[in-house]
C-alpha cells in the first residue's frame, strides 16, 4: 500500500504541480491571484470533452488546440484590464473582484452550454486499460497525466531559465520598477506571461477531466482552491516551487486516501496550514527582500 | 557571507573597459554640444495629493558629473524617479538631448541611453551573470554577451561570483555589481540613487573610486546622495531641502556657503 500511495502520489502530484503552474506564474509576474484559474481549467476539460464526443478525436489533441487560443485570449485580456489595474489605488483588491467576476461569467456560460450535470469521458486518453508500475496497477490516465505534465513543466522552466524573454519575466517577478529600469517592455512581458498562464491552465484541464473523474461548470472553485494550496505550499510566485508543492500535495492526498480515506480531503489542507505556520513563504518561496 | 573581494582589477579599470566600446548614445566631450544630455525644467511632483517637489530645474551636460545633495526625505529620489518616468511630474518637463521625453515610458527613456542604479542596485534573486545580462537587455543578446566579457575583465568580482545570487553578496559587492550592471548597457548617462546607502566608509571609498573611472570614460553621472564623499567626483552640485532647490552651482561654491558647510560638512 505504501508503494501504491507513493507512486500514485507522485503521478497525481505532478499533475497538481502542472495545474498550479499558471497560477504561480500569473501571481509572480502580475501580483494578482487569478481566482478564475480553476474555471479556465474547466474550459480546457470541456474542450477535450467536445473534441472527443463531437469530433471523435483523442482528447489530448485539445492541448495543442487550447494553447494558442489561451495565449491570444490572455494577451487580449491583459491589455483590457492592465489600464484599470494601473490606475487603481488598490490593484490587488480590484483584480480579486475582477477575476471573481470572470469566474462567475465562465461558470454561467458553461452551465448554459453544458448544463449543471457532470460530463465524463468513457474512454481514457490511451484506451481503458490499466498500467503496471513496480507491481502496482494504476488507471492509465495517471501516468498519461504525469507524462504530459513533466515535459509541459520542463518547457516552462526552459522558457524561464534559458531564454532572454524568460530572464525578463523573472526580472519582472523580482521587481517591476527595476525591470522597467532595465529597459524591459513590462506590458508586453506581463501580457505574454498571462497568456502562458492561461495556456497552462487550459492544458491542465485536458488532463483534469480524467484525474477528477469528469467536468462540471461549478468545478472551477474547487480547482482554484487546490491550485492555490499547491502554490502556497511550494512558495507564492515561484514556478519551480509550484511543481514541488504539487508533489507534496499529491503525496499527502494519496497517502491519506490509502490509509484514511475519510481524511483524504482534509490532510493536504492541514499540511497547508502547517507549512504556513512553520514557513510562511512556502517550502520553496522567496525569503524577505534584501535591504 | 564571504569577505569583500577586490572591486576592479588594476589591470583593467572600468574606465578602460568603457572607453573602447561606446554605446549608441555615447557622450560627446564636454562643451562639444551645448544641448544638455538631461534637463529637468520646473519639476513639481509628489505622491497622490502629497507634493514633495516644487519647481526644480536641473541639467547634466555630456561628460559631466552632478551630485544632488539633500537629507533623507528632501525629495532627491523622487526627482530621479521623475527623470526616469517612474513618478509622473505634476508640472514641468523632462528633456533628453533636446527631446521632450515627459510622456515617454521608462523603458523607452532607458533605451535612449540612461542607466539607473537604484538603492538596492540588483535583482537579488537572480545570479550576478543574469543581472549583468539584464543591464544590457536593451542592446540585444549578441551585444549583451560581448559586453559581459568586457565587464568580467573590468570587474573581477562579477566573474568570481557570476553564478551566485546577487542578493547573497555583501552590501559593497552588491553596489559594485549594480555599477557593473548599469555600465553593461553602454549608457551615456548613469543615474544613481544613494550609492552609499548601507555601506561602510571603506566600501563607499571603493565605490567612489570605481565611479571616478566611469567618469573618466566620458559617461555622465547624476548622483543623489547625502554623503559628501561623492562631491569629489562632481563638477556641479544642487542641494534640495524640503522639496525646494536650496543651492545650485559648482562644488567649490557649495563648500564656500557657510550654512551648507555647517549642514553637510559639519564645519563651523
Amino acid at each position: 500500500m505504501v508503494l501504491y500511495a507513493l507512486i500514485s502520489g507522485i503521478l497525481i502530484g505532478l499533475f497538481y504541480g502542472f495545474a498550479a503552474l499558471g497560477l504561480s506564474l500569473a501571481f509572480g509576474v502580475l501580483r494578482v491571484v487569478n481566482i478564475a484559474h480553476g474555471d479556465v481549467i474547466v474550459l480546457g476539460s470541456y474542450l477535450a470533452y467536445e473534441l472527443s464526443t463531437q469530433a471523435h478525436l483523442n482528447p489530448l489533441i485539445a492541448i495543442p488546440v487550447a494553447i494558442p487560443v489561451a495565449v491570444v485570449i490572455g494577451l487580449a485580456f491583459y491589455r483590457l484590464i492592465a489600464p484599470s489595474l494601473g490606475r487603481s489605488k488598490d490593484p490587488e483588491m480590484l483584480s480579486l473582484i475582477l477575476f471573481f467576476g470572470v469566474s462567475q461569467v465562465i461558470e454561467a456560460l458553461a452551465t448554459i452550454g453544458f448544463t449543471v450535470n457532470q460530463d465524463t469521458l468513457l474512454t481514457g486518453p490511451v484506451g481503458n486499460g490499466s498500467v503496471q508500475i513496480l507491481g502496482q496497477t494504476f488507471p492509465n490516465y495517471e501516468p498519461v497525466a504525469a507524462a504530459v505534465a513533466v515535459p509541459g513543466a520542463l518547457l516552462v522552466m526552459l522558457y524561464l531559465y534559458r531564454s532572454r524573454l524568460g530572464l525578463a519575466t523573472r526580472a519582472l517577478m523580482s521587481s517591476r520598477a527595476d525591470a522597467l529600469l532595465a529597459g524591459i517592455d513590462v506590458g508586453r512581458t506581463s501580457a505574454l506571461s498571462f497568456g502562458i498562464a492561461l495556456a497552462l491552465a487550459a492544458s491542465a484541464g485536458v488532463l483534469s477531466i480524467y484525474v477528477n473523474g469528469g467536468v462540471n461548470p461549478s468545478q472551477g472553485a474547487d480547482l482554484t482552491t487546490t491550485a492555490f494550496a499547491v502554490v502556497v505550499i511550494g512558495g507564492l510566485g515561484n514556478p519551480g516551487g509550484a511543481l514541488a508543492g504539487g508533489l507534496v500535495f499529491g503525496l499527502a492526498e494519496q497517502f491519506a486516501q490509502s490509509y484514511e480515506p475519510n481524511w483524504a480531503g482534509l490532510v493536504p489542507y492541514a499540511l497547508l496550514l502547517a507549512v504556513m505556520l512553520a514557513k510562511p513563504e512556502g517550502l520553496f518561496g522567496r525569503r524577505a527582500r534584501y535591504a | 557571507m564571504s569577505e569583500p573581494a577586490p572591486i576592479a582589477s588594476s589591470a583593467a579599470s572600468p574606465a578602460q573597459a568603457q572607453a573602447p566600446a561606446p554605446g549608441p548614445g555615447a557622450a560627446a566631450a564636454p562643451g562639444a554640444d551645448a544641448t544638455p544630455l538631461l534637463e529637468l525644467r520646473g519639476i513639481a511632483a509628489g505622491y497622490g495629493s502629497m507634493q514633495v517637489l516644487w519647481d526644480i530645474d536641473l541639467s547634466v551636460a555630456a561628460g559631466e558629473c552632478v551630485v544632488i545633495l539633500g537629507a533623507n526625505g528632501a525629495g532627491k529620489s523622487t526627482l530621479l524617479r521623475v527623470a526616469l518616468g517612474l513618478v509622473p511630474a505634476m508640472q514641468g518637463s523632462v528633456w533628453l538631448r533636446g527631446e521632450d521625453v515627459s510622456q515617454l515610458r521608462t523603458d523607452r527613456r532607458v533605451a535612449r541611453g540612461i542607466g539607473f542604479m537604484t538603492e538596492v542596485g540588483v535583482f537579488p534573486e537572480l545570479s550576478v551573470r543574469e543581472n549583468l545580462l539584464l543591464g544590457a537587455y536593451r542592446l540585444g543578446a549578441k551585444q549583451a554577451r560581448a559586453n559581459l566579457e568586457r565587464t568580467y575583465a573590468a570587474f573581477p568580482l562579477t566573474a568570481q561570483f557570476r553564478s551566485r545570487p546577487a542578493g547573497s553578496l555583501s552590501g559593497g559587492q552588491r553596489k559594485l555589481v549594480g555599477v557593473a550592471k548599469v555600465l553593461m548597457g553602454d549608457p551615456s548617462l548613469v543615474v544613481m540613487d544613494e550609492p552609499s546607502s548601507g555601506l561602510s566608509p571603506v566600501a563607499v571609498h571603493e565605490v567612489v573610486e570605481v565611479l571616478r573611472g566611469v567618469e573618466q570614460s566620458d559617461v555622465s553621472l547624476l548622483i543623489a546622495e547625502q554623503n559628501t564623499a561623492f562631491l569629489g567626483l562632481a563638477q556641479r552640485a544642487i542641494v534640495i531641502e524640503g522639496g525646494h532647490r536650496r543651492f545650485e552651482g559648482t562644488v567649490d561654491a557649495l563648500r564656500d556657503d557657510a550654512a551648507l558647510k555647517r549642514a553637510y560638512f559639519g564645519i563651523e
